[in-house]
């Protein structure tokens, strides 16, 4: 009732032609995007009703509106640089009709002669920000909303938003939550990227990877950390899905994310840990599936950054590297490397002890990975004396944290994880889990 | 619309917001018969009520205010075809910006409103008729979404999606409970509403195809039917949702009014605790409980599509 309320509304004010009623759209949406982002009913609600094809239809008649306005504002803008050489006008320069800062306060326009058609763009892009958000919210954690979005064709509007969020980096930053809930956990989504493609035959996963693998030239600055972020967590999830990983491995960006973790791990000029996470992210989820971990090893100096990830001081960086370590240890080709190189084992017996929980039971969960159906990674663990200390020492002051504080613990199930790792690989080792606590 | 107010001032009204959102919550449900059974309003009852507050409590710029807001009379827009809002209308759409004022100085009462029941009650708004309120109350999210409805005035509908774009936007797991809740409810109710309008439409054609050979025939299928299917004049539960609601007078309605303004325009001017002390002694004078947590008894389901099928085939037979 709400949702089909504020529907109701959202058309009515989209009927009338008073200049008013594009802010009152804009509030009517604003408020169902807030409801539609905590009620999964009202999601429903809105995909009963029909909303869907009406919003892609605003949303597209909204970008070509506002890539027309960019065009005409391009030359007015030069003229005035023309004009007037030197520093530019308070709000009417540079790239701001498509920033941030326009779409907060509301840029003033520089004068009265050019001043309506960035006013104009401005209006575009909020109206166009409120639909796009709207649908993300829509989507996130809707299999049904994804479902209708693949059939009504969102990714050639993808396409079309993306072209023209060059230069707006909030318009951007909102496509690019919008593409995370759509690929998230939706093999038919991820599938639909490859589906259309761009006059020149890239398709958006092409491009995305393009985007997120772009250097920044020394007088831009970098891409902003968060929108950073959401490029690799939608990179992160389409590594998941075996036609998406194809493209990905296509465009270079598998061969091209273990160098790029590398250098942000331990670069001299460019080091930045939280950026590396999110890499390392990207490749713990590439390693899940078979052909992801070996695509992963065959990459030059892939397993160096993950264990260079473990050794980190970001603690975001260090679950990522154990987690890709335990997805890469399933393999028989991980196992082996594990094994070979010198730094791997004592890496993860080091984020065995119980400063950081959910460390412990990621790198336990690679160890136990690792000593599964492998007696080679057995008579290793045994013959050298230091790892089964350690890993007795971390699991006494594990199982003492429990008894001790079961439920005051940090993080409770991760504890929990541990000891159930702990233990497993105690029976793999032929140990009684018991007498390895006593 | 942004209020600013001393810290010390805006935490005395964050601690005294709970009772005065208890008592002030029926207003957006239906401000002019709660706040009439509450006041006891006349004509001029809200500013007799504001010009009867102690001076004592208030510093003398908070009741100057008070005497000044209860002053206001609001003008009587025309309404109708430009959207503005009108007679109930126009009170329930002060009430709900009074609302979004107090939820923006007070956003932790967010989850008292998401989970607030008001009694059941054939003047609220989907008050008789199921109403999202599964135990016979009414939810107040529910109310709010009548005020969506298409029939209410586009200020009116402006109003309470700003209400609802504070309510939502940042709501947690217990607040979204609340917002799904009320869409299975309104699921329910719309379901048995469509029974009973193709229900009723089926009787009405078959009472035309069979009127050519005779009433008896029917009489003897489907006497229950038709008169489920139509709201019996002793019941009023089955009055629609505003419109034909009987209104109490035109200066109850403004004075009513008046008082959701007063304290709207008090609280977005001088948010001082004072004031609010002031305000929360007016409403507790005579506050009948209208708002109540616990659940009532349930009434009567009223679902009549229980011979809809033996109906609908005798239809098609004939």
């Amino acid at each position: 009732m709400l949702a089909e309320g504020l529907v109701d509304l959202i058309a009515e004010l989209m009927k009338g032609e008073a200049e008013r009623s594009a802010a009152d759209v804009d509030a009517a949406i604003g408020a169902l995007c807030a409801l539609v982002g905590v009620s999964r009913a009202a999601k429903l609600a809105l995909l009963r009703c029909g909303f869907f094809p009406r919003l892609l239809s605003r949303i597209a008649d909204l970008q070509g509106l506002y890539g027309l306005s960019r065009r005409a504002a391009a030359p007015a803008r030069r003229r005035d640089a023309c004009a007037l050489p030197g520093p530019a006008p308070p709000g009417g320069g540079g790239e701001d009709l498509g920033g941030g800062a326009s779409l907060d306060g509301g840029s003033p326009s520089a004068d009265g002669g050019a001043g309506g058609v960035p006013d104009r763009c401005g209006a575009l892009q909020r109206s166009l920000l409120c639909c796009v958000r709207l649908l993300s919210n829509a989507l996130c954690g809707c299999e049904e909303a994804k479902l209708a979005a693949v059939s009504l064709q969102l990714p050639l509007l993808l396409q079309q938003l993306w072209a023209i969020s060059r230069g707006a980096p909030a318009l951007r930053r909102a496509l690019m939550q919008l593409l995370c809930n759509y690929v998230a956990h939706c093999a038919p989504a991820k599938c639909s990227l490859i589906a259309y493609s761009d006059a020149r035959g890239r398709c958006l996963i092409a491009l995305l990877v393009r985007a997120a693998l772009a250097e920044a030239r020394p007088p831009a600055a970098p891409m902003a950390l968060p929108l950073w972020q959401l490029h690799w967590r939608c990179l992160q999830s389409l590594a998941t899905a075996a036609e998406s990983r194809t493209v990905l491995l296509r465009s270079g960006c598998i061969g091209a994310a273990p160098s790029l973790a590398h250098r942000l791990l331990l670069g001299a000029k460019e080091r930045d840990e939280p950026r590396a996470a999110a890499v390392l992210d990207f490749l713990a989820n590439l390693a899940f599936d078979a052909d992801g971990c070996t695509a992963l090893l065959r990459c030059d100096g892939a397993f160096d950054a993950l264990v260079e990830g473990l050794e980190s001081r970001q603690p975001s960086a260090r679950y990522a590297a154990a987690l890709a370590l335990r997805n890469v240890a399933f393999s028989s080709e991980g196992k082996t490397a594990l094994l070979n190189r010198p730094r791997a084992m004592p890496a993860l017996l080091g984020g065995l002890g119980p400063s950081d929980l959910r460390l412990s039971a990621l790198s336990s969960a690679a160890l136990w990975a690792l000593l599964a159906r492998s007696e080679k990674a057995k008579v290793a663990f045994r013959r050298g004396g230091l790892p089964a200390h350690r890993f007795a020492v971390a699991e006494k002051e594990l199982a003492h944290l429990a008894m001790r504080e079961p439920e005051c613990a940090s993080d409770p199930a991760a504890l929990r994880a541990a000891l159930r790792h702990f233990d497993a690989i105690a029976r793999l080792l032929g140990a009684d889990p018991g007498q390895l606590r006593a | 619309m942004s209020v600013t107010c001393p810290a010390g001032a805006h935490l005395d009204l964050l601690l005294r917001a709970t009772p005065l959102v208890h008592a002030l919550a029926p207003l957006l449900a239906e401000p002019l018969s709660c706040a009439a059974a509450a006041f006891d309003l006349s004509a001029h009852g809200a500013a007799a009520e504001l010009h009867a507050i102690p001076a004592a409590p208030a510093p003398p710029t908070a009741a100057h205010q008070l005497r000044a807001l209860a002053a206001l009379r609001p003008a009587r827009p025309s309404g109708g075809d430009d959207g503005a809002p009108s007679g109930a209308a126009e009170t329930r759409c002060a009430a709900v910006q009074l609302w979004a004022l107090i939820l923006e100085s007070v956003p932790r009462l967010r989850t008292a409103l998401c989970g607030c029941v008001l009694r059941a009650h054939n003047a609220l708004p989907g008050g008789g008729r199921g109403g999202g309120g599964r135990e016979g109350g009414v939810r107040w999210l529910h109310v709010l979404g009548a005020c969506l409805a298409a029939r209410s005035p586009v200020a009116l509908r402006l109003a309470a999606a700003a209400l609802l774009l504070r309510l939502a936007d940042g709501a947690g797991a217990e607040e979204a409970r609340s917002f799904d809740e009320v869409f299975y409810a309104s699921a329910a109710d719309a379901a048995v509403r469509s029974d009973s309008g193709r229900m009723a439409a089926r009787l009405r054609a078959l009472g035309r195809e069979e009127r050519g050979w005779g009433w008896s025939q029917t009489r003897r299928l489907a006497p229950s039917c038709r008169q489920r299917s139509r709201p019996r004049p002793s019941d009023r539960r089955f009055l629609p949702l505003s419109g034909q609601r009987a209104c109490a007078p035109a200066p109850a309605r403004r004075a009513a009014t008046a008082m959701a303004m007063a304290v709207t325009m008090t609280l977005r001017v001088a948010p001082t605790s004072a004031a609010a002390t002031a305000l929360l002694a007016l409403l507790r004078r005579r506050q009948p409980g209208v708002m109540e947590t616990a659940p009532l008894p349930s009434r009567v389901s009223h679902r009549p599509v229980q011979c809809s099928r033996r109906v609908w085939s005798t239809s098609l037979r004939s």
